[in-house]
């Protein structure tokens, strides 16, 4: 059915008007039928169409990608072709649909840019076909499943904070700042003394053996472990801010990795809930922040609890030696009391743990609202629900886990400035 | 590029080859549809032959007061049978040559107009009238004729009749079945005129002088008049009885045509003109022809391309909400010092922060603090942050208010 067909039937009122009458109205809609439904069976079939879908690069959040559709004319006959590309609204198509004509044996290719409005692996929907012949007034239709989906990483806005914390790092390296002995630094080299140097580090037995006054430098600790948990449950599918708790989470993830690989410690990411949903390894890797965003894009939360038992086992599995662990989960009460205190002895045993959380910027506004009794109850509930959080972060401190709480924006930047306090202190 | 792609560097590939289980699903639509039309149709003709007429002696009336047996034969037996409820269609077949025409029932509905165009039509041939048992409605069509009156009110006539005259299709006959009316001769010994089949039977009294009967014909008028008495002797139920069918059929097929006419109330009333009928025919086709345009323009705009395109979306919890859900139970359930409390730990923690005291510091200590800090009455201090306790939610909102005031004045 095409405006063609209309505009043939709107002519039909020609001959209707001319020889008024049931015989003459029924012929011309007789005449236009038999027209439309051989015009019809005349039309190519759509399945003479090769089809094949090509996902382009994959991108972050917020910049453009490309998908390719080949269309192949396996027939002898010239097609003119309606394409409809559909993929899923969140990829952000700009466009759909394309008309063109396929010669015989031709191949043509549709490419079509993206610009996707979430995180994941975006999946393509069916490719559907509408063929015509010359005269076109009805055109035959077929929908196809060609499976393919485009990859969007996640965004890693706090990218921009990274600088910043690697000028702090080396600071701390002393490569552009005195160095000096201390806690979490380690024997680095021997060099010559120069003016200014700390009198405190001439090496004196160097010195007499090469009569010249030699200095040891030092460096932070190295290859340290770092593992990064993300808790993927239904607490972290709480909206937050313009994202979800995972989403900042994932951020700050992604900013403690490429933090801590730079500095040379290896870092590991376990994403779990009920059970392991992704791991990533700084190990033998040569970008671990691509890696790490290459396998947390088709994680999402899910509307489960937590296992933290299995959660626990999986992090004394992954490294046997001392290590930071960071878990980023949500500080909610019952959660923390019942599931995450009593594993948290297992782990401490063995490594130093650190608990990250997202807190809810609407919280704050909320607690700060005065006016009539309503909002005053509401501002109550706000902040009884911010003293929970505090709470649970002193009981924490109390038996030696720091803990990071702060909005999406600021976390990855608090919890990369935890790590280099760590480090500074030699608590890594 | 050739047709062959390589698959396995350049992604997953289709074809439009649908399987069959899809096709048949498609092609199920149309099936569906084909059975669902065609039961409609049938049960619309099963509905409108339901309805066929119950009047008696209808000539399609197939029910025992019907007369489409009779009508039926006569074709069966080459007479041609033009049935018609419509006065003009009568009148114009009736002016044909070699013609019958019979009123089986509703005489009495016609005007005396309607009786003079059929006589006029019938008298350009001298084409035979048949009424059947017109009653009292006869003097419209002739004044040669007319109802007997019954002389004997106790009268039990006899179930059949036998001729008693010489007419041969009455004498063919023989016997018939008995009727309630008699038929006689307004001016009695015309010879013109034959009566035949009168009532006997126990308390009769016939008058030889003024014969009655239940046949009457008439071939002196202007129009050849035969009475049919009883209207059984035509009707499905009754027609193969006795003389029955061979009287009726003898009258009826003495031409090689008959117009049977049933009159009906009404039918020949011509409608008063409407306003559709000044408009010309060609605009009403043009736009009955709309309907068509409409329909395909339906078709044309209706049409999807392709299904809509469909999206597993992660899951997002609202998380503020249980806030509102919290202060509203609150409020219900009037917890003004739970709320207060909340609300005087946060400002003292805060407050705690901006003085560098640290969480071990006491309560007295920290509220002296803040009552040296802001120059404020010590007993008021306390009485915000400790004894107040609010019986509305105005006392609230204003110790609320004064908390926020002794937090703002903190340097």
């Amino acid at each position: 059915m095409t405006s063609r067909l209309l505009l043939l039937t709107l002519l039909g009122i020609v001959p209707v008007m001319l020889v008024p009458g049931w015989p003459s109205a029924l012929i011309v809609a007789g005449v236009i039928a038999v027209v439309a439904v051989v015009d019809w069976r005349l039309a190519p079939a759509p399945r003479l169409i090769g089809l094949q879908r090509t996902p382009g690069p994959m991108v972050r959040l917020g910049e453009d990608t490309t998908a390719t559709l080949t269309l192949v004319n396996d027939s002898p006959r010239r097609i003119r072709l309606h394409v409809r590309d559909a993929w899923a609204p969140s990829a952000g198509a700009h466009s759909t649909r394309t008309a063109l004509t396929l010669d015989p044996g031709e191949t043509r290719e549709i490419t079509t840019v993206f610009t996707p409005r979430r995180r994941g692996a975006l999946a393509a929907d069916q490719v559907t076909l509408r063929t015509a012949t010359a005269l076109g007034l009805v055109r035959r239709q077929k929908s196809v499943d060609v499976p393919a989906a485009i990859r969007v990483l996640p965004p890693f806005v706090s990218r921009r904070e990274l600088p910043s914390k690697v000028q702090k790092l080396r600071e701390l390296e002393g490569r552009s700042a005195v160095m000096i002995r201390g806690m979490g630094t380690e024997f680095d080299s021997l060099r010559d003394y120069v003016d200014g140097d700390d009198v405190r580090s001439i090496d004196w037995r160097a010195s007499a053996r090469a009569q010249d006054l030699i200095v040891k430098t030092w460096r932070p600790e190295r290859d340290r472990r770092v593992v990064i948990v993300v808790d993927s449950s239904r607490l972290a599918a709480r909206r937050s801010g313009a994202g979800t708790v995972f989403d900042a989470a994932l951020e700050s993830a992604l900013l403690l990795t490429a933090l801590a690989a730079g500095a040379g410690d290896r870092v590991d990411v376990i994403v779990a809930d009920a059970r392991v949903r992704a791991t990533a390894s700084s190990h033998r890797s040569s970008d671990p922040v691509h890696d790490l965003s290459v396998a947390l894009t088709p994680v999402h939360p899910e509307l489960y609890d937590a296992d933290w038992e299995q959660i626990a086992a999986s992090v004394l599995a992954t490294s046997r030696q001392h290590a930071l662990v960071v878990v980023i989960t949500a500080l909610d009460e019952a959660t923390v009391a019942e599931e995450i205190l009593p594993v948290l002895p297992t782990l401490m045993s063995r490594h130093r743990v650190v608990v990250a959380s997202v807190a809810d910027p609407d919280l704050d506004d909320l607690a700060a609202r005065r006016g009539d009794a309503t909002e005053v109850y509401t501002a109550a509930a706000a902040a009884a629900e911010l003293l929970t959080v505090e709470a649970l972060r002193a009981r924490l401190r109390g038996i030696g886990v720091d803990s990071v709480a702060a909005t999406p924006e600021r976390l990855p930047g608090a919890l990369a400035d935890l790590y280099i306090g760590l480090k500074a202190t030699g608590r890594l | 590029m050739s047709a062959a792609i390589d698959v396995a560097t350049r992604g997953t590939r289709s074809t439009a080859a649908v399987p069959l289980s899809a096709r048949l699903r498609s092609a199920g639509v149309w099936i569906v549809g084909a059975v669902v039309v065609l039961i409609t149709v049938i049960a619309t003709m099963l509905m409108t032959s339901d309805r066929a007429p119950e009047d008696p002696l209808h000539y399609d009336g197939v029910g025992r007061e019907g007369m489409k047996a009779l009508v039926e034969t006569l074709r069966d037996h080459g007479t041609e049978v033009v049935t018609t409820e419509s006065l003009d269609a009568a009148r114009e077949a009736s002016a044909r040559p070699d013609t019958t025409l019979l009123i089986p029932a509703g005489a009495d509905v016609l005007s005396p107009g309607d009786v003079d165009g059929l006589t006029a039509a019938l008298r350009e041939e001298r084409n035979r009238l048949v009424l059947v048992d017109p009653g009292v409605s006869l003097g419209a069509f002739t004044d040669r004729l007319t109802t007997a009156v019954s002389d004997s009110p106790l009268a039990d006539p006899d179930p059949v009749s036998a001729p008693a005259c010489r007419l041969p299709a009455a004498v063919a006959a023989g016997d018939v079945s008995t009727g309630e009316n008699l038929y006689s001769a307004v001016e009695p010994g015309d010879r013109q005129i034959s009566i035949c089949y009168p009532q006997t039977g126990p308390g009769i009294i016939a008058d030889p002088s003024d014969p009655a009967g239940q046949l009457v014909v008439d071939d002196g008028g202007d129009v050849p008049l035969t009475v049919l008495g009883n209207g059984s002797w035509l009707s499905n139920g009754e027609i193969d009885e006795d003389g029955n069918a061979a009287l009726s059929l003898s009258t009826l097929s003495q031409t090689p045509n008959l117009v049977v006419y049933y009159p009906r109330e009404g039918t020949d009333v011509a409608p008063p003109p409407s306003t559709i009928d000044f408009v010309p025919s060609w605009f009403l086709a043009g736009a009955g022809w709309l309907v068509p345009c409409l329909l395909v323009l339906l078709l044309v705009l209706g049409r999807r391309f392709g299904p809509l395109a469909v999206e597993r979306l992660p899951v997002v919890v609202p998380a503020v909400e249980t806030v509102f859900g919290r202060a509203a139970l609150a409020e219900r359930s009037r917890d003004r010092a739970g709320a207060l409390h909340a609300l005087r730990t946060a400002a003292l923690l805060r407050i705690a922060g901006r003085l560098a005291l640290g969480p071990e510091v006491g309560r007295d200590v920290l509220l002296t603090r803040i009552a040296g800090a802001t120059g404020r009455d010590p007993t008021q201090v306390t009485w915000a942050f400790v004894t107040a306790a609010p019986a509305t939610d105005r006392e609230l909102t204003e110790v609320v208010d004064l908390i926020d005031v002794i937090e703002s004045e903190i340097p």
